[in-house]
Order: structure tokens, then C-alpha cells, then sequence
């Protein structure tokens, strides 16, 4: 077994298993609207389930939106499924149990069903309320959110504060007190939370690479070797950037966080990293804003006044390379393993995706090369 | 060539773009967006056609320069040298397609640089990532360039 989480241990077990299983096919719409009236049939006795849609966009999961109705109060939510593989590996009861915790502290989509062994629909399945805003103004055509979305000015720096305030509250959580049965707190010794990290990582890549590239290699070992301590474990959200909230576009109000399948306890700073990636970033008139918000200097400082956390910038530095890492592993690896083995519903989406796999090589051939030289 | 391979890209395009895409509902989001998707991957590949085989020639002659940079670096034991030897093998290696050679290489790479840093001979790999480096980033450089007109580098398209 892997050194990490015992649960993600047991998920990076379990797929294995699935890697031989046949293509996966799309679930039928009409399919989806049955298995959804029978799972409110026994659940909530009158409720009538209607305007069943797929949903677009994403990378990782199958989506559908639909209406229930309750005695003639309808309400909208949405039913995410887990195709065979995906760009992520992740826990469906994690995300559950995150996003009830956090409800009513931050702007989250409220989660009200888990079906995590498959029970009932075909695959492990979640269902959550819908949250009204887009992740992107709707001026902006660009079809994979996040990548390269300007929100613009005032955009921008009404979004910034909401942003930098919603992810100082994730990181001054208080987990300890939280229900999260899924998650195990790294506390053996300084080391282990980031350790744990990175084995769960390499182990990914271990099982997915479709090419063996060398530069991935020596960022795996670097990474290994330069653990550094984490004094004060955080939440971490995993995926924190533009793209990944909604926002009401009248007045720039954050109305939920989205997308916490890699949350995990560890070390605050692979977010800050993550949200001042180039790729989730903007180039205009020569100013790189990571997500679209503030210049990476400004950002960290806007930051640590929200937060009253301290910016450490070694582990900045660390996980700056651990992200460019992550992301190629994400992209070039699971993604494209997933649909070599056509385990997806979007395998032509992560083909597509995968041509950013040579940005993260130059990032990370860049920072070891940095590295070399001190 | 008749068809030739534009004509009948080209018409596979037209099909997808002028029938297949008005005759999905505006509901069907993942049916349109995958379709979008399908005709943006065809286009590129069909702007890079001519000049794939020598993109590949050119990953091909990337990765030897790498491995005769890493045989160059002596040091290192027994496991070593037998990892510098499997290398060398695939170096030399001419048969296969550009692509398969190239990959080859990579795995003999692979296996040198886990050998060097699980028998902990830390000066070795040191010598051997300074020489990897540079090239992997030149490397990376042009496959960045290559898909470029993914539209997702930001720094390529700033």
C-alpha cells in the first residue's frame, strides 16, 4: 500500500482494479431521470423529478441537472457521477463530507445526497443544490473555465477580497472539530503531511504515465527529497482558482466555491501556489495576474492580511513545483490514460487538454534548473 | 490522390459543422461542446499534417542527444552501468518509427536516473540533471510552440 491517507491508499488499490474493465459509455438521459424519481421514491414519497438535462463542461465528472418538485415548490440540483477514470482520483464521500461542513461558513453548494457505493445509481454519485452565477462572464467564449477567463476590470477587484477572504477561512478552519470521517489527519511527525502528498501523487503517475518523460522524473525525486515541514495543517482546497466559483455578474458577489474533490489536510501554501499558476493566470499589456486577480506579489500579500497567515516563500517555492508537477500528472497522465482506455465520457475534452502537458515540463524544468544553480 | 487527405477532412468537418452540429437540440450541452471540441481537434491536426513527421524526427533526435549527454557523464557502480549499457542499446537502436524509438529512449532515461538515485550516488544524478535540464526545457519549448494553437499557453499566445 502506498504511504498516504489510508483511504486514498485503498482508492489508488481499487482502480487498478478498474483499468481493465470495457469502455465506458455515457449514461442514457432517460436512464439517469428513472434511476433519480426512484432514488426520491424512497427517499422523499411524492417528490417528482422533471426537466432532467446533461451538463457541459468539466473534466471528470458526468453531470446532470434536474428539477424536484415537492408539492409545488420546485428546486434545482445536480447529480454528479463518476465515470470509470477521469483527470482526477478522488472520493465522492471526501467532497460530501467537505462541502457539509463548510455549509454555512463559506458559499458552497449545499450537498444533500451520497450514493458512494454505487447502491443505487451506476456509478459512486452525489447530489447538491444549484447555485445561482457563472464561473465566467459570459462574454468570455473560451469552453474550459479557468483556463485563460479574464474577469477584467472592476470585475476583478470586486472578485479579489471575496476570493482572498473565502480561502484565508479555508485555511483558519477548524477541521479538527469538523465531521469528516474520511479524512485522516497527517500528524505523525512534521513531514507527513506533504509526504503523504506526494506518494499519493508519484503513485498516480506511476500507474497512468503514457510516456516516460525525464524531466517528470527528476521533479518526482526532487520532490521526495525536499519535503519540508509543515507546522499547522490546513485544509486545503486543491483546486482553488478562477474557474472554479461562481459569481453573480450584476455585482461580482462570490455565490459558491466549487470543486473540492482534492481537498485534503496538509499545507496552505499549495494553494496560494496553485491560484498564481501560469496556466490559471492572465498575460495582458505585460501584467501576469494569477487568476485573473492580482499580480503573484500582491496577491500573497492581500493574502497574508486576510488570513493572518505567514507566507513562507521556500514552501511557495516547493509547492509552486509541486503544482506544476500535480498539474502535469493531472493532464498528461490520468487524463490521457483515461481516454487510452476510453474510461471517460469526455476522452475528445482530455486529449485536448493534454497539449498543456509540455507547459508544465518547461515550468518545472525551469524551477530545477533554478534549483541546480543554487 | 484523389480524395486527397484535406478533401476528405475537410468533408468530415463540413459534415459535423452544417448537419450533425443544427441537428442537435441546444439542450444536448455535452453532445455540442464535444463536437466543437472533435472539429477544433481535426482542424489542428489537419495544420500540423505536414509537418508531423519531422516534429517527430525532431523528438527523436532530442532524446538521443539527451542519452549520448548522459552516457558521456561517467560514474556510478554496477547497477549503474547496467542502466548506461540498456541505454546505450536503445540509443542505437534504428529500427521502429521515430515516435517508438523516441519513447524507447525515454524509458532507458527513466531507468538510469531512478537507478542513480535509489543507489544514492547523489554527484552523479546531480551531473546527470544538469545535463537533462536544458535540453528537456528546449524540448518542451517546441512541443509548447507545437500545440499552441490549443489556445491554452497564455504565455505562448501573449
Amino acid at each position: 500500500m502506498t504511504d498516504t491517507e489510508p483511504l486514498l491508499a485503498s482508492l489508488l488499490e481499487e482502480r487498478k482494479a478498474r483499468r481493465g474493465l470495457p469502455p465506458y459509455l455515457p449514461q442514457d438521459d432517460r436512464a439517469v431521470a428513472a434511476l433519480l424519481q426512484s432514488w426520491y421514491d424512497a427517499r422523499e414519497p411524492g417528490a417528482t423529478v422533471h426537466d432532467v438535462a446533461r451538463m457541459g463542461g468539466g473534466a471528470s465528472r458526468e453531470q446532470f441537472i434536474f428539477t424536484l418538485d415537492r408539492d409545488g415548490a420546485p428546486a434545482r440540483y445536480i447529480l454528479r457521477m463518476d465515470p470509470t477514470e477521469g483527470i482526477t482520483e478522488t472520493s465522492r464521500a471526501r467532497e460530501y463530507e467537505i462541502l457539509r461542513a463548510f455549509d454555512g461558513t463559506l458559499p458552497v453548494p449545499k450537498a444533500v445526497w451520497l450514493d458512494i457505493d454505487a447502491d443505487h445509481f451506476p456509478c459512486p454519485a452525489m447530489i447538491v443544490e444549484v447555485v445561482a452565477g457563472v464561473t465566467k462572464p459570459t462574454s468570455d467564449q473560451l469552453s474550459v473555465t479557468g483556463l485563460g477567463t479574464v474577469l477584467g476590470d472592476p470585475l476583478r477587484d470586486i472578485v479579489r477580497p471575496q476570493f482572498l477572504d473565502h480561502l484565508a477561512t479555508i485555511h483558519n478552519f477548524d477541521w479538527a472539530s469538523a465531521d469528516l470521517p474520511s479524512f485522516t489527519a497527517p500528524t505523525d511527525d512534521p513531514k507527513q503531511p506533504t509526504r503523504w502528498l506526494i506518494q499519493f501523487w508519484k503513485e498516480l503517475l506511476e500507474q497512468d504515465a503514457v510516456t516516460k518523460e525525464p524531466v517528470l522524473r527528476l521533479a518526482t525525486q526532487w520532490l521526495e527529497d525536499n519535503v519540508p515541514d509543515c507546522e499547522n495543517i490546513s485544509v486545503v482546497h486543491g483546486d482553488y482558482r478562477t474557474g472554479n466559483y461562481l459569481f453573480d455578474e450584476r455585482d461580482g458577489r462570490i455565490t459558491a466555491i466549487l470543486d473540492w474533490e482534492m481537498c485534503y489536510l496538509g499545507d496552505l501554501h499549495a494553494d496560494l501556489a496553485w491560484a498564481i499558476q501560469p496556466v490559471f493566470g492572465s498575460h495582458i499589456d505585460g501584467v501576469f495576474r494569477g487568476s485573473d486577480l492580482a499580480p503573484p506579489a500582491q496577491f500573497l500579500a492581500e493574502y497574508e492580511a486576510a488570513s493572518g497567515n505567514r507566507v513562507d516563500r521556500a514552501k511557495l517555492h516547493y509547492f509552486t513545483i509541486f503544482n506544476a508537477w500535480k498539474s502535469y500528472i493531472l493532464v498528461a497522465a490520468l487524463g490521457m490514460r483515461a481516454a487510452r482506455q476510453a474510461h471517460n465520457h469526455q476522452d475528445v475534452l482530455l486529449t485536448f487538454l493534454a497539449a498543456t502537458g509540455p507547459l508544465f515540463v518547461d515550468e518545472l524544468a525551469r524551477l530545477l534548473m533554478m534549483e541546480e544553480s543554487q | 490522390m484523389n480524395p486527397s487527405v484535406d478533401d476528405r477532412l475537410n468533408s468530415v468537418l463540413r459534415a459535423l459543422q452544417s448537419v450533425v452540429l443544427p441537428a442537435l437540440p441546444e439542450s444536448a450541452n455535452l453532445a455540442r461542446e464535444q463536437i466543437m471540441l472533435a472539429m477544433g481537434h481535426i482542424q489542428i491536426i489537419q495544420a500540423q499534417r505536414d509537418a508531423t513527421p519531422a516534429h517527430e524526427a525532431g523528438e527523436l533526435a532530442d532524446m538521443s542527444d539527451m542519452a549520448r549527454e548522459m552516457l558521456a557523464i561517467a560514474g556510478g557502480g554496477e547497477p549503474i552501468a547496467a542502466a548506461r549499457a540498456a541505454l546505450a542499446a536503445r540509443l542505437a537502436d534504428e529500427d521502429g518509427l521515430s515516435r517508438d524509438r523516441a519513447e524507447a529512449i525515454r524509458e532507458a532515461i527513466d531507468a538510469l536516473l531512478r537507478t542513480a538515485h535509489a543507489g544514492g550516488e547523489r554527484d552523479y544524478h546531480r551531473r546527470l540533471a544538469a545535463a537533462i535540464l536544458p535540453l528537456g526545457r528546449a524540448r518542451a519549448a517546441k512541443d509548447r510552440a507545437w500545440f499552441a494553437p490549443m489556445g491554452f499557453d497564455s504565455e505562448m499566445s501573449a
